[in-house]
């Protein structure tokens, strides 16, 4: 009976013993092909490394190369700093060496010693006159012979672009570090935001309260911003500006309509967590950021870029910090008082202005008065 | 005298000034209609968005208002053929004088209901918190738009018939050649520039331009 017994057993437990031995075969064989994977993809990786490098290495050289005839083969290359500037009829653009010298005066204030890095080519630009066909060119930015200082300035600084920034700086501030050329308009469009906002951390900050400002500029990468930024009201209308009716996913439409037809808050707010992140209005927009960043570049002085690239893993306000080598409140409460400084003109009317129609008035009527015909038709 | 002819050009333009007053009036308080206790920020660029479709009643306002006013004096004169002007014992200058004075004088009643309708209109009003109102500033960017437009319309309407032709013909003739052009394939456009050395400064109507706001940030 026992033999029967531990006959019956074995029987069970040679198959299920063959199984495992096959499913143990099958780990070990995936495992061999997940680690052939990651060593190819290392080696991968390493290749495209050592491509970038060796593309580097010749546009550097080609740039150097470039730079180095450009005097000898006539092209009259302006060079301020770094930055070497090559037009195809440089005695029509006076005013070159003068935008040269304040774009490269911006992009070092801007990105310090990475400003270089922007302009290891030198920039080339086609000038356009109205009575001549230009000649195109890929690699050059055509520009009027009339072209103004100013946007000689932009269009350099354009064609140097910006350094790339890590993921999680990028995704805070919304796009690359830009450096701020109008400083009086970037400031008068945060001003107008601040009013306009429609987020309570906005009103709060335009009122003088510096945690307002940080709420509503969100250093602190807070994925559920919206808790502290906006009002029960206000996340109704974020919600309702997120998502049209007609868009709305058929599985929440029942707990949108809670939120924006019922003004259910716990709704809203539930809404908002299934929204992708950035889909989310923002009370401040990218231009309020960049001047935040810009603000902390000019109190940090020279380095400054350098510090606020060094660490790409840091939070947000200690890159601040380190950029402005202040605490988050003076930047914060620096960037607001230049803010609040640059508050548009509004309606009233410019003297000149009030000037110019009084001098018309009085021209037009001195003429009608002074008509000396009874002139009839 | 000058009594005489503020009373007879009352007696023409009345009705023009008389609604043109209403409107100066009603405008600002229509403009802020939204405006109640419960504005509040979340609203103020939806509001100030309002505030700005409004801004363009006050140009025209004062554009029409100056226009008609303006070709109302002169019209009684170019129907009597200016005798009644010519039998008075006065030089040509100092009669067109005292209808300018005159017109204005009339005119002065809108510019003062448009600054009764702001101030109203700006008391009674909550704002949000960043925005203000203005009605001093709108007031007189209204007045000079209504000073220009008279005095240019009243300088045309005290010449000959003929002057006011001249201008419209010329007007229309312009307006016909760039038809012309355009129907021809030309990209030439004769009619921007023109506008643009009007419009803006140092142009006679560069007043008439910029931002008309009641309520601005």
């Amino acid at each position: 009976m026992s033999r029967r017994i531990v006959g019956l057993v074995l029987a069970l437990c040679v198959p299920a013993l063959a199984r495992a031995r096959g499913q143990a075969l099958d780990t070990a064989r995936l495992h061999h092909k997940a680690d052939s994977l990651l060593a190819l993809w290392r080696e991968a990786n390493v290749l495209g490394v050592v491509q970038q490098r060796v593309r580097d290495v010749r546009n550097h050289r080609a740039a150097q190369v470039t730079r180095a005839t450009a005097a000898v083969r006539g092209e009259h290359p302006v060079q301020t700093g770094d930055l070497m500037v090559i037009a195809d009829y440089p005695d029509s653009l006076p005013k070159l060496p003068e935008a040269a010298a304040r774009a490269w005066d911006v992009l070092t204030t801007t990105y310090g010693s990475q400003a270089a890095a922007l302009v290891a080519q030198p920039i080339r630009l086609a000038v356009v006159f109205g009575n001549r066909e230009a000649i195109p060119s890929a690699t050059s930015r055509r520009v009027p012979h009339n072209v103004t200082v100013d946007e000689l300035e932009r269009t350099l600084l354009g064609m140097a672009g910006q350094p790339k920034v890590d993921s999680r700086f990028s995704r805070w501030l919304g796009n690359t570090v830009h450096p701020v050329l109008d400083t009086a308009a970037t400031r008068e469009g945060v001003y107008v935001q601040l009013v306009t906002a429609g987020a309570a951390a906005a009103t709060d900050c335009f009122k003088g309260h510096g945690d307002g400002c940080k709420a509503a500029l969100q250093v602190s990468e807070d994925s559920q911003f919206y808790l502290s930024v906006y009002d029960a009201g206000q996340r109704r209308g974020a919600v309702a500006a997120a998502r049209s009716p007609d868009v709305v996913d058929p599985a929440d439409h029942a707990r949108y309509a809670r939120c924006v037809d019922d003004g259910v808050d716990s709704a809203c707010i539930d809404y908002l967590r299934g929204i992708p992140l950035q889909q989310i209005p923002q009370p401040l927009n990218f231009e309020a950021r960049n001047l935040l960043v810009s603000t902390a570049l000019v109190l940090g002085g020279p380095g400054a870029y350098d510090r606020l690239m060094a660490d790409s893993t840091a939070p947000v306000i200690a890159r601040l910090e380190g950029t402005a080598n202040a605490p988050l409140d003076q930047i914060v409460g620096t960037w607001r008082s230049k803010v609040m400084a640059a508050r548009p003109v509004a309606i009233g009317v410019p003297v000149g202005e009030a000037a110019l129609a009084a001098g018309w008035v009085g021209l037009i009527a001195f003429g009608a008065i002074r008509s000396t015909r009874w002139r009839l038709s | 005298m000058f009594r005489a002819i503020l009373y007879q050009q009352w007696k023409w333009t009345r009705l023009i000034v008389a609604l043109g007053t209403l409107a100066a009036f009603t405008i600002p308080i229509f403009s802020l209609s939204g405006s109640g206790g419960d504005l509040d920020h979340k609203a103020a660029a939806r509001f100030l968005g309002h505030i700005q479709s409004w801004g363009i009643f006050y140009p025209t306002l004062a554009g029409t208002l100056g226009v008609l006013v303006a070709i109302g004096l002169w019209a009684p004169d170019h129907r009597g053929r200016h005798v009644y002007s010519l039998a008075l014992p006065v030089p040509r200058w100092r009669y067109v004088l005292l209808r300018y004075v005159a017109g204005l004088t009339l005119l002065a009643a809108p510019v003062a209901a448009l600054v009764l309708g702001a101030v109203v209109a700006s008391a009674v009003s909550s704002l949000p918190v960043g925005l203000h109102a203005y009605p001093i500033g709108l007031a007189f960017r209204f007045a000079l738009a209504l000073l220009v437009a008279y005095t240019l319309f009243f300088a045309v309407s005290s010449g000959t018939a003929r002057t006011a032709a001249t201008i419209l013909v010329t007007i229309a003739a312009l307006v016909v050649v760039q038809i012309l052009l355009s129907a021809a394939g030309s990209s030439v456009n004769i009619l921007m520039p023109i506008a643009n050395a009007l419009l803006t400064a140092p142009g006679p109507f560069a007043i008439f331009t910029g931002r008309w706001m009641l309520i601005d940030v």
